[in-house]
């Protein structure tokens, strides 16, 4: 499969409290960007997500502004958000 | 600090509220976006810089407008990766519009002309609607109501993988014609669950429907190259959708002036649009066939996004009912096409494989011989090379070819060996005779 291990336990379970630096493709550099914007629960971010309509395009763009996130990155955290919110929502 | 900064986009934003605080300057309430705050910084402070350029009114405030835009882009570029093409497109002319001044609402509204469907715009999501929309401005502030075109720039990075491929540019409108026709041909009716084969084929049949009949078939032509493009780019994009990750979306194909009342909708179900407006094509050809399928699929479609691995299963489904009704469809023009051929679901038919004399426990009995059999029969027994048949019938095209070769292989060397046997020469008496006769003459010296 051409998920990660991250990706798929993130999206195994609703993320409760969840650290942003469980969402796939967001490690520790980012995630303390993130956290230092203000996104310090993986629950901000969906709302960032969920916000931008589910867009994924956009959400993308958003991350790359927001904590500098590349291509590969991006891409991975807006799947497993969008399959997270598949999932749950 | 006396000297105050002529670019103040270079701080943070909390650097920049510090030194707006600590010069007095009333911050507005609330989290505001950096460049409220560049603004003012530059408003109040760098106008009190000693050596700062003279700032009579008139000037100010174009500076006023411009530095924001190329603080922004200087911040944009310096700040992240490949923001570079953002700059250019926006140190381009905007257009009577200044769009940072928008409000909220009418930056919706903007967007909303483009056709795009734009969430709340917030805080944090104003920024990317306003660049957003200034792309869609500079792409062409007439083709505002139909064709919100697909963001370049974000796009091409955005293939591979999760994002599966999709949103590639879509020109090359013939190479895939020709593809899909090559594709078709080769597997004509062999079903496969995944959407953009059922659209390919659809599009065949709408070919092969054009070369057939030429008089309805102008206006369905027509439309059909008008959409075989994005369609293609379409189909490609949903193979690749379709592939491993089904993500990436279809917000960046470019939507079609097809009246349809379903294409009001979002730019996310335009995928199923696309497929449902195909089908309308098809049901102009094939009435029977599709009329009950099409709005069904399109109801279950848009319902359901598809391209979720949850529900690729409920996708896979339709595609199967859709596929079977096209084969219907697809089996009266092969029919024309090749007649005969024995009609089978899959297009592939075997027939029974004939049990072979003479070998394993079956004695050959002369009643059931045909000439053609005997040879093929005698062949591995007495190696002359004769007219060599197949044991099987021709269709199973994979496995005969290298069988051949290996007959043919085996009866040359067997013939090359028997006539290396023939040409030897036969030698009459003891080959040791000549040692014989030595021995003989040493023994009686």
């Amino acid at each position: 499969s051409t998920t990660s291990q991250k990706h798929r336990d993130f999206v195994a379970e609703p993320m409760g409290e969840k650290p942003v630096g469980t969402l796939a493709g967001i490690g520790d550099v980012l995630g303390k960007k993130l956290e230092e914007k203000g996104f310090d629960k993986a629950y901000v971010v969906l709302g960032q997500f969920l916000v931008l309509r589910k867009d994924e395009e956009l959400f993308r763009e958003w991350l790359k502004e927001t904590c500098g996130a590349n291509a590969k990155q991006s891409r991975d955290c807006s799947g497993c958000l969008r399959e997270w919110c598949d999932a749950f929502l | 600090m006396p000297e105050f900064l002529a670019d103040p986009s270079v701080l943070t934003k909390e650097k920049l509220k510090s030194e707006l605080i600590a010069n007095n300057v009333s911050l507005p309430g609330g989290e505001q976006r950096k460049d409220v705050y560049v603004q003012l910084y530059l408003q109040h402070l760098t106008a009190r810089n000693p050596p700062a350029p003279a700032q009579p009114d008139f000037s100010s405030d174009e500076e006023r407008e411009q530095t924001p835009l190329s603080a922004r882009n200087r911040g944009a570029a310096s700040g992240r990766k490949a923001t570079k093409k953002t700059d250019k497109s926006r140190s381009e002319e905007k257009d009577d519009l200044d769009i940072t001044e928008l409000s909220n609402e009418d930056l919706q509204e903007q967007l909303v002309k483009y056709g795009l469907n734009p969430g709340p715009i917030v805080a944090t999501t104003r920024k990317l609607y306003e660049k957003k929309l200034l792309k869609l401005m500079e792409q062409g502030p007439d083709l505002k109501a139909p064709l919100p075109l697909p963001e370049i720039s974000s796009t091409v990075e955005n293939t591979r993988q999760n994002g599966s491929n999709d949103s590639d540019q879509y020109s090359d409108n013939e190479e895939d014609l020709t593809t899909d026709l090559r594709l078709e041909k080769r597997e004509p009716l062999k079903t496969r669950t995944k959407t953009p084969v059922a659209l390919k084929q659809r599009r065949v049949i709408e070919h092969n429907q054009t070369f057939s009949q030429d008089g309805v078939t102008e206006t369905v032509w027509t439309s059909g190259s008008s959409k075989s493009g994005p369609l293609q780019a379409f189909s490609r994009e949903s193979t690749r959708v379709s592939r491993r990750t089904p993500r990436k979306r279809v917000e960046a194909t470019a939507q079609l002036p097809v009246d349809d009342a379903v294409i009001s909708e979002s730019t996310p179900i335009a995928e199923t649009i696309l497929t449902a407006s195909n089908k309308t094509l098809v049901v102009n050809r094939v009435p029977g066939n599709f009329k009950h399928a099409a709005p069904t699929l399109s109801i279950s479609e848009l319902s359901d996004m598809p391209r979720r691995t949850p529900k690729k299963p409920l996708m896979t489904a339709e595609v199967l009912d859709r596929t079977t009704e096209e084969q219907r469809a697809e089996r009266d023009i092969l029919k024309e096409m090749f007649p005969y051929e024995v009609s089978t679901p899959t297009g592939i038919s075997a027939s029974c494989r004939r049990p072979i004399k003479g070998a394993a426990s079956r004695p050959p009995e002369h009643s059931d011989f045909n000439m053609e059999e005997s040879f093929s029969k005698y062949l591995p027994k007495y190696g002359t090379s004769t007219d060599i048949k197949p044991e099987k019938p021709p269709t199973k095209k994979e496995r005969s070819i290298p069988l051949w070769i290996k007959v043919f292989l085996f009866v040359v060397v067997s013939v090359f060996l028997f006539l290396v046997y023939q040409s030897m020469e036969t030698n009459q008496g003891n080959p040791f005779s000549k040692y014989m006769n030595i021995v003989s003459q040493g023994g009686t010296k």
